[in-house]
């Protein structure tokens, strides 16, 4: 398997191919086994993932966890290469949680629906409604040896045991059919076919367990970064001389004048001795 | 001069008297505000009604008087007086009656030359002093507060509940586009300073300073606080806030507000839930 179908990122004409070296084998979506090139896999290896993450890590349209974050996006990347699918995918349908990678249930569902190892999953409800009983089935059938797959059931009993129906901002409250048959199908995905989660839980349950998201922050919101605050404070600095004579004064950024600075200039702290 | 902060319009205001900007008003958004409404309804209620426990510390107050330093210079000179030590004002084994006495006219005089000041003790002037020098000589924390606007008052609508919100910034660097929080602690280590994060909540404050900002239009890419110890050598720190924890600021404010608003709407003031709920030591225990 070579590196450059998986995700969408051409691989630099002039890097040698040995570069990229097959290290590992696992299983993809497909099934089938198969030589995945790992950007952890030794120094060159790494460094064509980097040049290619940094590359990556400048698109305007990736989300805001992977923008301008070289090591999220060699994480993505490494993820695409894995699973087999584009890293703009991973991209696009991992949330961050609180720290905690998640990949969306929607994402997990598609996946399984496009490997070709099972019949597209679908969904039965059981019990009665209204109960603590009620809930959700997915299921599917193993394309090879025709076997029926039946996923976890899971019930109101269960999202209320579980914590998830109390947590403030819930979507069970405001959606519960949505996330009964998100939940149904990553537990399912879980259970057939864990590698495509890659042992992380769904961002749907990371919310359910850890509250709301941070991709939930509006954008506006969002900080600059320390290097660049400390670079302009330093830049600002005014150079003085050994005798104390000021060569350049301080060059502040451009104010937009909504709001003006005292006239008073930098008086020592009062005292009343 | 306003009487109370529902009286100015919403943007961006100078010289609101600390007592009008800090007084409650039913539904009105400040750190404070959901600081209490997170803990729970009842407790905000208590302090908005200002049935509560008396809050003011000598933490707070020596808090207030270092900002005030800092960022205020000359209102610190107007309105804060350093008291001399006037030793014992009752009798000790080491202290007569005459003497005591003596102190205590001392300090009474000293009281009423002073009336109107907020006193503060020697040591504490002196830590305070320390704390300012410490400041202006870091190389970056200096640089920090060479510039800007203290003390700015900013009132806003929230536009999901429609509840006045106001916040008030130590200081505002508008060429660096930076908000600038002072923060005086006893250990402003990363690891020491990241628990008084969590502890205070200052990701709501932060949180809510950006939105407050955002709302009205005023340029904001850094929130920094600048913490400095309270004791020999005074070492000082900075720190912005990582992407996470803004995040989890902003959710954690919403919730409140959110809260309040619900609150405020039915005018119904919980306590802690009812139950018994099974309870665990902590982690370290």
């Amino acid at each position: 398997m070579n590196l450059e179908p998986k995700n969408g990122a051409p691989t630099p004409a002039n890097e040698p191919a040995a570069a990229l070296a097959p290290v590992d084998d696992v299983l993809t979506t497909s099934g089938e086994p198969s030589r995945v090139l790992s950007a952890f896999s030794g120094e060159s290896a790494f460094i064509v993932a980097q040049r290619m993450a940094k590359a990556l890590s400048s698109s305007s349209l990736l989300p805001e966890t992977f923008r301008n974050n070289i090591p999220n996006c060699m994480i993505a990347m490494e993820l695409a290469n894995r699973i087999g699918c584009s890293v703009f995918m991973i991209c696009q349908n991992m949330d961050v949680i609180h720290g905690r990678p998640g990949l969306r249930a929607k994402f997990l569902i598609a996946t399984v629906n496009a490997s070709g190892r099972f019949e597209p999953l679908r969904f039965k409800w059981e019990g009665k409604p209204g109960t603590d009983d009620y809930g959700c089935r997915a299921y599917s059938k193993d394309l090879r040896t025709g076997v029926p797959c039946e996923g976890p059931l899971i019930t109101w009993g269960l999202a209320k045991s579980e914590g998830w129906v109390s947590k403030s901002g819930s979507k069970w409250k405001t959606m519960p059919e949505k996330m009964f048959m998100y939940r149904a199908g990553a537990w399912w995905t879980d259970l057939y076919c864990p590698e495509f989660g890659m042992g992380m839980g769904t961002a749907e349950e990371a919310i359910d367990t850890y509250g709301e998201p941070v991709v939930s922050t509006p954008a506006a919101l969002m900080p600059g970064t320390p290097a660049a605050l400390e670079a302009a404070l330093t830049a600002t600095a005014p150079l003085v001389t050994a005798d104390g004579e000021v060569l350049s004064a301080p060059e502040t950024a451009k104010a937009s004048g909504k709001i003006k600075a005292p006239v008073d200039d930098d008086p020592e702290p009062g005292s009343n001795g | 001069m306003v009487d109370s902060i529902l009286d100015l319009p919403n943007g961006v205001h100078r010289d609101v008297a600390p007592a009008v900007y800090h007084a409650p008003a039913l539904g009105v958004v400040s750190k404070t505000a959901l600081d209490k409404i997170h803990r729970s309804p009842a407790h905000y209620k208590a302090w908005l009604d200002g049935t509560d426990a008396e809050e003011s510390s000598e933490a707070l107050e020596f808090g207030a008087a270092f900002h005030c330093a800092l960022l205020e210079p000359d209102r610190f000179a107007a309105e804060y007086a350093i008291a001399p030590d006037f030793g014992d004002t009752r009798k000790t084994d080491k202290t007569t009656k005459e003497d005591a006495k003596a102190n205590k006219t001392r300090r009474d005089e000293w009281r009423t030359a002073n009336a109107g000041k907020q006193p503060l003790d020697a040591f504490d002037a002196n830590c305070i002093a320390g704390m300012v020098a410490a400041v202006r000589q870091h190389p970056l924390a200096g640089k920090m507060i060479r510039d800007g606007v203290s003390e700015l008052t900013l009132k806003w609508r929230d536009s999901e509940t429609g509840l006045t919100c106001k916040s008030r910034l130590d200081r505002y660097v508008e060429g660096h586009a930076m908000i600038l929080d002072a923060k005086s602690t006893l250990d402003a280590r990363w690891e020491a300073f990241r628990k008084d994060i969590a502890k205070w909540r200052y990701h709501v404050q932060d949180a809510l300073y950006r939105s407050a900002a955002v709302e009205l239009g005023i340029p904001v890419q850094y929130f920094v606080f600048l913490a400095c110890e309270k004791l020999p050598p005074y070492a000082v720190a900075t720190y912005t806030l990582d992407a996470d924890g803004i995040g989890r600021g902003y959710s954690a404010a919403r919730a409140d507000i959110d809260l309040l608003a619900t609150c405020v709407r039915d005018n119904v003031w919980p306590g802690y839930p009812v139950g018994i709920k099974e309870i665990e030591l902590p982690p370290w225990a």
